[in-house]
């Protein structure tokens, strides 16, 4: 206190001088017009500017938020495909259909850490069974198929990736009902390989490959690429097929994991045979 | 009060009326290029006697100003200026002050310090308070070129007037 008074009696009469300027300048702003007009406007070039980079700052601090709520709006758009899928491609009766319409759920998962250059590469994802994965349940991301759920702990589950030796996930050709086995050979994070497509199908470049729905992992008619070239080789009755994946797994983040509610059901009876 | 607050109390009346009853009406515009502004109040702030508290200067001027600005219909504008040109009148006259000093007494007034010693000190604190008035008046630098023409027009006006309202009174007494 005392030092606040000895800054007041030393400054005084600069704060002094201050205190007057500032109640001219008052009277200036608010009774002239000219000069008010020449600071309301000026004042608001400023304002306008703090306030934009504030909206910046603020949509940058929010875009967690953001991309949590497309996740979530991309789940249900998913769905929504694949239920649509089911509707047009089933032939049962209308009850049946409906009944499998729920069969499907997606759950939105972020991805912790990924290996996409070795022989077999794997997730892991920063979901666990905590919220509902298990195990042989198929990953996809908005773009295409990723991979299968290998393991889970209770915060985590490890992938394995598409781009992975052991990786098969049936497929099929759109509109032409054959399917084949998709594996990964090549080094290449964007190509994969199809086989077992019968040579009698009609097959021409630019088919796009979807998941056949019939391993339970994935439901039918999820993208996973297009046909890129294809080879019979000699003494076969099956295509030799490369196709272009259409999600680029080196850089995805984000994704769903498919759980099937008939899973266990279909795994059971099949088991049975 | 002794008389010689008086005087300082009459002059500030004086001028004021004079500015705003006479020499507010003789702003001549030059051609198309800058106006001609006469400013004879600064004088009464500039009279007061040297030892005056800084803060006194300056409510003085606040005063003075504000009185101004009733008539020219420009609330703050003259204030703002003429509290500027109070708060470095001590500081230019530290500048100035002569090798045998200041009689803290009496006004820097022409009768007292000379005829060169008040031209260079009313030179510089018009200039001061001219280029003030008008960037306040203009508001904004862009109109820098204009606001510094009309501060050398208004201040060779200005000069002589105060000038010869200074050696009128000066050889009266």
């Amino acid at each position: 206190m005392q030092e606040l008074l000895a800054l007041i009696v030393k400054y005084g009469t600069h704060l002094a001088f201050l205190l007057i300027e500032v109640f001219c300048f008052y009277l200036i702003i608010n009774y002239n017009d000219i000069q008010r007009s020449i600071f309301v406007n000026s004042t608001s070039l400023y304002t306008t500017k703090v306030s934009n980079q504030t909206d910046r700052l603020a949509s940058y601090l929010d875009l967690q938020r953001i991309n949590d709520s497309l996740q979530v709006e991309n789940k249900q758009l998913l769905e929504r495909l694949i239920k649509s899928e089911i509707l047009t491609n089933d032939t049962r009766s209308v009850t049946t259909v409906v009944d499998s319409m729920g069969q499907y759920d997606l759950l939105p998962v972020t991805v912790c850490n990924k290996t996409i250059h070795l022989r077999n590469n794997t997730f892991t994802l920063c979901q666990g069974s905590a919220d509902g994965i298990a195990p042989m349940m198929g990953v996809t991301s908005a773009t295409g198929v990723v991979g299968i759920v290998k393991d889970v702990s209770r915060h985590y589950a490890s992938v394995i990736s598409i781009l992975h030796s052991q990786s098969r996930i049936s497929c099929e050709i759109k509109g032409k009902y054959s399917f084949g086995n998709l594996f990964w050979q090549d080094r290449d994070p964007l190509r994969a390989s199809l086989s077992g497509v019968p040579r009698h199908t009609d097959l021409s470049v630019g088919d796009t490959v979807l998941t056949s729905g019939y391993s339970a992992v994935f439901p039918r008619g999820m993208v996973v690429g297009v046909v890129e070239s294809f080879t019979i080789p000699r003494g076969s009755n099956d295509y030799d097929i490369d196709v272009r994946l259409a999600n680029d797994v080196t850089t995805t983040t984000h994704a769903y994991v498919v759980q099937n509610a008939r899973r266990e059901e279909q795994k059971e009876l099949e088991d049975e045979g | 009060m002794r008389a010689s607050t008086w005087i300082h109390i009459v002059r500030f009346v004086v001028l004021a009326i004079l500015q705003v009853l006479i020499f507010r009406r003789l702003t001549l515009p030059l051609g198309d290029v800058a106006y001609v502004h006469f400013m004879v109040y600064p004088l009464a702030v500039l009279l007061l006697p040297i030892k005056t508290p800084r803060i006194i200067l300056m409510l003085a001027a606040l005063a003075i100003g504000l009185f101004v600005d009733g008539f020219y219909n420009s609330p703050g504008v003259h204030a703002a200026a003429i509290v500027l040109l109070a708060y470095i009148r001590t500081p230019l006259l530290q500048l100035l002050e002569p090798y045998e000093g200041y009689n803290e007494e009496v006004g820097p007034s022409l009768k007292q310090m000379g005829v060169t010693w008040f031209m260079s000190f009313l030179a510089a604190s018009l200039a001061v308070y001219l280029f003030a008035y008008f960037s306040v008046e203009a508001f904004s630098f862009v109109y820098l070129l204009s606001i510094v023409l009309d501060t050398l027009v208004s201040l060779l006006a200005s000069f002589f007037v105060i000038l010869i309202i200074e050696m009128v009174f000066s050889s009266r007494s």
